[in-house]
């Protein structure tokens, strides 16, 4: 029995895997973990389908047909190791010549998530800034990041589910057995059902948790900022149920605004000003003698009128009627009104709960998004409103309230104190995250770059994570313009399926993977992906053929703690069997690959850059390894964890017990009124980044790069393009929803999953409204078509249910593979991303991620009837 | 195959799995194993028209050559159908295990034991002449007599064999072993007339053939009648039986063979030739009225079985 | 068993933690979970249903077959004797619940054929073949070797949300027999008289 971390999603369960006759006979959960109580889901259990699949890669392939395309046969050649290093390093060797910014590379969300820090420490060694992440554009959430980032330090919410007593998701169904902390998330969600929380979902369909919920709410596709900016307005204008000492507090909601909608600073020390009610006059949000503010009210500081930012949101949310709201988003104006004063009432302002010996805020409402609500072309602002309804009631990051999900802040593991970090306030009093995966925080803004030297020009931006701009049809116009002098030039894709998991396919291939050179791509099947695009393909190991640092810790892109009281718990993965063979876990390629390429030592100091970040504390690795030893990635998982835990907790400890768990602290889960942060109602520093951002777009000469007047400080609902659909004949919104029994786009071809998916109604069909089935003549297993504006297409089967809005259809998974690796999963399910267009239009002006609704419309399949 | 549905592309979704009512996969054509799940059928049909023909030849119309067929098909042509059937042949001695609890065991008991009786009572026609009775003879009699009753078992036990399963609503009447031993006499009327006929003689009584087979017919399509308003009146599961007899596929086999074809049809035939008809024409077409009576004996047991759905398991609501 | 559909996501993990203990080949699930939907848009109501052998104490399967492979134990739980099975599949006809899976011969879930294609495959043939045969009946058994070896069966070991409680329910005092009592638990089909030996619990 080797114990390990599952590897099947990012939920990363610690796992027992027995072995008989050296194969691996069966998985099961370890019941004193905190990571799976001991539990496992579907995806977990299919394991061994996975690794013994004979489909899998098992020596590297190259390319010989010069021709690429979807569709096309790259008629794959098997070549020796050797072969394939010295292709990879001659190419690489070439492009670092040209310019190495000129390399990009893509990882996975998923299976190799927790590789992450090599494939950025390679990156950074190598010298290019460019990458992103396959599924970023569907799977992932710039808005949802974003926002996470910027109120909970965060990368996402969830219900505190010991002590929440109404939950409203939005789009999320989080405790349904997918997604960030899959099966924890489950059986704490479960348990809270059965305490008796209560849980509202806002949903066009009736997703698996509105399925257990007490009430649904079917809700249009990319209006929920709406509904939420309508139940704000209730809460503070209306029914006067809001946390006035938390706005105080804990956010920025008495900051003075003056007529330019900026802070109104104090002179000298540029401190944002508040309204002193007990003195009657300005006073540094700081002050030490500051006993309460003005949270209303216009006041006037040395001849500049201003008001409290809070007041001004609140005659902001005015226009937000139910009626106007209900209008847009199809819920009846009563139930946003019943809804409002329920989450508002439940949250029983002002009350307080005991918790060891700790006294502190008792909120027990959630407001929780994710996904759903967030893939839609206003969705930064769609997230904010959605999570305001929590900072108007203090529910964030007390008991009861909206948790953030990872830790924000450790105080360090109990033996070492190291492993520590927390948030802290910049000299405008607003919370920065210390602990984040990507490019740069989310909060302070990060100053542009001029000229952006990114392709995907997310350095002009000051979003925490990547743009699709360089998929665009005019990407070559916009690096011309922004005199950015390095073209695509080879690419390493990680694990990925860029052609099924990023958007419209031909959109990405024939504007951004055509023009690299030369595409390598490790995984463990021939893709899609790597049928259409790459030119050298090298098997990677699966999860339990391989050795990863750390898979719960920190929240390196894998979110995946438990939420609220409980313990910390820091799990390795481990190889159970030897990679079967020529399978090579693609950690041990890059390190070759760096000492191929002379990068030996600016490899060590990027990983020591990150290590610092993400996992806190210094080590100085060029110190611990001896000059001239390679690169070698057991020791350097030992050396980190001897630095972290001690010197009796290396690589040995890890490989015998699989995890180290302590317990959480109070502070470390209830942090908020810990720490002396504050988060933005009034987002006044979007206004001062969007014009610097903007002032480098017209400087090139792209003024309207993206729509700037969305860089405002207010929340607003703005409209997807699907909203402003006029043709009749596209009367159906489709939209997206995570099956539990699948990871994304691999898992159709695991024999297990795929049997049971076929089995389940809802898995791989297209749901359709009965009565509107009715309408255009479809029966339950017709074959139909889905066709969106601009003719793209999908295909499948129809499940009828009355759990969908009539004027909606739900697709779910990343299905519909017609790759020749991958034939278990050939023709199972729909492909919903063809459907879906990658350009202007649906990015986010703000936060630049993908909007992912779309009209269409449906018409039975003529054609035969064979899958 | 049965993989063929899971690894071919089309996505079918197993029986087990809906929430509404459940077609039975085991017993039938378009079973598990497609094609050979319907020797089931055949032993079943076998076994009905064989005891049948047995009862008709030797009770109506004295044919030993008939009879022997009748033995035969059971004998032979059931026993056959059922081993192929069987997922393991090899252990079909295992079947007669049981017969306090399971209609099985008892119907394959029944067999035996009408086949040892009706050989036995043969057995002094067919050559065997050193055997102590003849068939006129009192122990012949008695012999008959038991043949008899267990070619009634054995044309009957296949109704309380379904008629056994609770959740298959359109099954669990008392409807099944009348029906079953209906057809199974009717059946016999037509293997022993094509028999007789086949042999080149002539049946002694035509006249008294059409009539009884008149009222087979008639008692048939009665019971047929009774069973759909039954389903009609019954639980939803029923009527999801009854819609897919009437309303798919199935109907072809069901009305069209088993009821127009199989009922109707002779029907008409049995009153036209008694009203006009005389001589070959008249042996024309009842020779076919047999053979489409013996497709639409096939067709309502295939009809019957293919319609067998269970009641959902959780079929009180939510 | 007590299966609490207040706590089901219809995961299907036990669907698939069944299929990993035993190794049943393509098609036979001895677990599974069923999705039922009633009600008009919008008051629709969706539940996920796991099911599995009901073990019952008056069990129809046990009854109808002819050949006494179908045996009930002492403890209450029902198995099959797959070498005294001769594939009739009366049983899987009669079982009101779908419990039964007929399956003609081991098949490979990546090829379909009876060569297995990997050394994991080969090792899942020779795990069903001990477990069961080819061309008969088999079922849920309530991981009987588990059970006897004191662990709880595969399903309610994985389950994620914890909804499967298994225990004595002739004990009055156990875990199952108080849940039933408490949240009323209910069993299908109560009107066949199989008395069911699992329990569901009411999600509403």
């Amino acid at each position: 029995m080797v114990k390990t971390s599952c590897g099947m999603c990012y939920g990363t369960c610690t796992v027992d895997v027995h072995l008989e006759d050296g194969i691996v006979s069966g998985i099961e959960g370890d019941p004193d973990s905190p990571q799976g109580y001991g539990n496992i889901c579907a995806k977990g259990l299919s394991a061994p389908m996975m690794l013994y699949d004979p489909s899998r890669l098992n020596y590297p392939i190259v390319r010989t047909n010069p021709v690429k395309g979807i569709g096309v046969d790259p008629g794959w050649k098997r070549i020796s190791w050797d072969e394939a290093m010295d292709l990879l390093t001659s190419k690489l060797k070439e492009c670092m010549a040209r310019d190495p910014r000129g390399l990009y590379t893509v990882g996975s969300p998923t299976f190799p998530a927790e590789r992450a820090f090599n494939i950025l420490s390679f990156r950074k060694a190598f010298g290019t800034p460019n990458y992103y992440t396959g599924g970023g554009g569907l799977h992932c959430g710039n808005g949802a990041h974003m926002i996470g980032g910027i109120y909970h330090a965060s990368w996402s919410v969830i219900p505190d589910f010991k002590y929440t007593n109404l939950a409203i998701y939005w789009g999320c169904s989080k405790g349904h057995g997918a997604g960030h902390a899959a099966n924890v998330a489950a059986k704490q969600a479960a348990d809270a059902k059965a305490r008796g929380m209560r849980l509202i979902v806002f949903d066009p369909f009736l997703s698996t948790q509105a399925s257990t919920a007490e009430e649904w709410v079917p809700i249009k596709a990319g209006t929920d900022a709406a509904a939420a900016l309508a139940m704000a307005n209730l809460l503070v204008n209306e029914y006067g149920l809001y946390d006035a000492d938390y706005l105080k507090w804990k956010t920025n909601a008495g900051y003075l605004i003056g007529p330019d909608g900026l802070y109104v600073r104090d002179k000298k020390t540029g401190v944002p000003l508040v309204w002193n009610t007990g003195t009657n006059k300005q006073d540094a949000f700081n002050s030490k003698g500051l006993k309460d503010m003005a949270l209303e009210g216009d006041f006037e500081v040395s001849g500049v009128k201003c008001s409290p930012s809070f007041k001004i949101l609140k005659e902001h949310l005015k226009k937000y009627t139910p009626q106007y709201a209900s209008e847009i988003c199809g819920v009846p104006a009563n139930t946003l009104r019943r809804v409002a004063k329920d989450f508002g009432e439940e949250a029983k302002i002002g009350s307080t709960i005991n918790i060891e010996g700790k006294v502190l805020p008792y909120r027990p409402v959630a407001s929780i998004y994710f996904r759903g609500s967030q893939g839609h072309y206003n969705q930064a602002w769609d997230c904010m409103s959605l999570v305001l309804l929590n900072h108007f009631v203090g529910a964030a990051d007390v008991p009861g309230g909206a948790l953030a999900f990872g830790p924000p802040v450790h105080l360090g593991y109990p033996g070492t104190g190291k492993l520590k970090y927390s948030v802290e306030p910049d000299k405008d009093g607003l919370m920065v995250a210390s602990n984040w995966p990507y490019a740069h925080l989310p909060y302070p803004p990060n100053e542009p770059k001029d000229p952006p030297q990114r392709l995907d020009l997310q350095d002009l931006f000051y979003i925490p994570t990547y743009t699709t701009i360089m998929a665009w049809e005019n990407n070559e116009e916009l690096w011309q313009k922004f005199k950015i002098p390095y073209r695509p030039d080879v690419m390493i894709s990680f694990a990925t399926n860029q052609i099924m998991s990023v958007g419209n396919p031909k959109t990405l291939f024939e504007n951004f993977l055509k023009k690299f050179r030369f595409i390598a791509s490790f995984n463990i099947y021939s893709t899609e992906f790597e049928e259409a695009a790459a030119d050298l393909v090298l098997p990677d190991a699966s999860f339990l053929e391989r050795y990863s640092s750390a898979t719960t810790f920190p929240t390196v892109g894998v979110s995946c703690h438990a939420t609220g009281l409980g313990e910390w718990i820091w799990a390795i993965r481990q190889p159970v069997i030897q990679p079967m063979a020529e399978r090579r876990p693609m950690v041990d390629v890059i390190l070759e690959l760096s000492e191929r390429l002379g990068l030996h030592d600016k490899y060590l100091e990027a990983v020591r850059e990150w290590v610092d970040r993400a996992y806190g504390g210094d080590i100085d690795l060029k110190k611990v390894f001896k000059p001239g030893e390679k690169l070698n990635f057991e020791r350097l998982l030992d050396v980190i964890m001897k630095d972290r835990f001690g010197e009796d907790k290396g690589l040995e400890f890890f490989k015998e017990h699989g995890y180290l768990k302590w317990d959480k602290r109070v502070e470390e889960v209830y942090w908020r009124w810990f720490n002396d942060v504050r988060v933005p109602v009034y987002l006044e520093w979007i206004i001062r980044a969007g014009r610097k951002s903007k002032a480098v777009a017209e400087k090139y000469g792209v003024p309207d790069l993206v729509d700037w007047s969305a860089h405002t400080a207010l929340p607003d609902w703005r409209p997807c393009p699907t909203h402003a659909e006029k043709d009749p004949e596209y009367d159906l919104e489709g939209f997206y929803w995570r099956s539990a029994l699948h990871t994304y786009s691999m898992t159709m071809q695991n024999p297990w999953l795929d049997e049971v998916s076929q089995n389940d109604p809802y898995t791989y069909t297209i749901q359709v409204n009965a009565e509107t089935a009715k309408r255009k003549g479809v029966k339950e297993g017709d074959y139909v078509w889905l066709e969106n504006p601009k003719g793209s297409k999908a295909r499948g089967r129809v499940h009828l249910t009355d759990g969908i809005r009539p004027d909606h259809v739900a697709i779910a998974a990343n299905a519909g593979h017609w790759g020749k690796g991958l034939p278990r999963a050939k023709g199972k399910g729909v492909f919903f991303n063809e459907l879906i267009e990658i350009d202007k239009e649906h990015t986010c002006p703000v936060s630049l991620g993908q909007d992912i609704c779309v009209k269409l419309k449906l018409y039975k399949d003529g054609g035969a009837r064979s899958g | 195959m049965e993989s063929s549905s899971t690894s071919s592309g089309s996505v079918l979704q197993f029986e087990d799995f809906k929430s509404g009512p459940r077609a039975q996969t085991e017993w039938g054509f378009g079973g598990k194993r497609k094609w050979r799940d319907g020797w089931l059928l055949m032993a079943m049909f076998l076994g009905g028209i064989g005891a049948g023909q047995f009862v008709v030849s030797t009770w109506f119309f004295h044919s030993v050559t008939s009879a022997v067929v009748g033995v035969a098909i059971v004998a032979v042509g059931k026993t056959v159908a059922h081993l192929l059937y069987l997922g393991q042949p090899s252990r079909f001695y295992r079947l007669f295990l049981k017969p306090r609890t399971s209609w099985i065991s008892r119907g394959l008991i029944f067999m035996i034991v009408f086949v040892a009786f009706a050989a036995a009572y043969l057995a002094p026609d067919i050559g065997f002449s050193w055997v102590p009775w003849t068939t006129g003879s009192s122990l012949g009699q008695a012999l008959w007599l038991g043949a008899i009753l267990s070619a009634s078992l054995v044309m009957v036990y296949d109704g309380f064999v379904l008629a056994s399963c609770k959740s298959i609503t359109s099954w669990n009447t008392a409807l099944m072993p009348p029906l079953f031993f209906t057809y199974a006499i009717a059946g016999g009327v037509a293997m022993t007339y094509l028999t007789v006929t086949a042999a080149g003689k002539k049946i002694l009584s035509e006249g008294d053939m059409t009539t009884l087979d008149a009222i087979l017919l008639t008692t048939m399509f009665a019971l047929v009648v009774i069973y759909i308003v039954n389903m009609a009146a019954s639980t939803a599961t029923a009527r999801e039986s009854l819609r897919r007899l009437v309303g798919t596929r199935l109907a072809v086999a069901f009305i069209g063979l088993a009821i127009v074809a199989g009922l109707l049809v002779p029907l008409v035939i049995a009153y036209y030739r008694e009203l006009a008809v005389e001589g070959t024409v008249a042996s024309v077409l009842l020779a076919a009225s047999c053979i489409l009576e013996l497709a639409g004996d096939l067709s309502i047991r295939h009809s019957i079985l293919s319609a067998g759905l269970h009641t959902p398991v959780f079929s009180e609501g939510l | 068993m007590v299966i609490d559909l207040k706590r089901c996501t219809s995961c299907h993990s036990c669907t698939v933690a069944c299929k990993a203990e035993h190794h049943t080949p393509p098609g036979v699930f001895w677990a599974k979970v069923v999705r039922l939907e009633s009600g008009k848009y919008p008051t629709v109501v969706r539940q996920a249903l796991p099911l599995l052998c009901m073990n019952c104490k008056e069990p129809e399967c046990e009854k109808v077959c002819p050949t006494g492979a179908t045996k009930k134990r002492p403890d209450g739980i029902v198995i099959v004797d797959s070498k005294q099975c001769v594939g009739c599949r009366y049983c899987a006809v009669a079982c009101p619940y779908g419990a039964r899976n007929f399956s003609s011969d081991w098949t490979d879930y990546f090829t379909g054929e009876k060569k297995p294609s990997s050394e994991f495959a080969a090792h899942s043939k020779k795990k069903w073949m001990k477990e069961s045969d080819k061309g008969v009946v088999s079922k849920c058994n309530f991981c009987v070797d588990r059970v006897e070896k004191g662990l709880k069966p595969a399903c309610v070991n994985a389950c994620p949300t914890e909804a499967r409680t298994f225990g004595d329910l002739d004990d009055p005092e156990s875990e199952v027999s108080q849940l039933i009592k408490k949240r009323r638990g209910m069993q299908l089909h109560p009107e066949y008289g199989t008395d069911a030996s699992v329990y569901y619990l009411p999600a509403r």
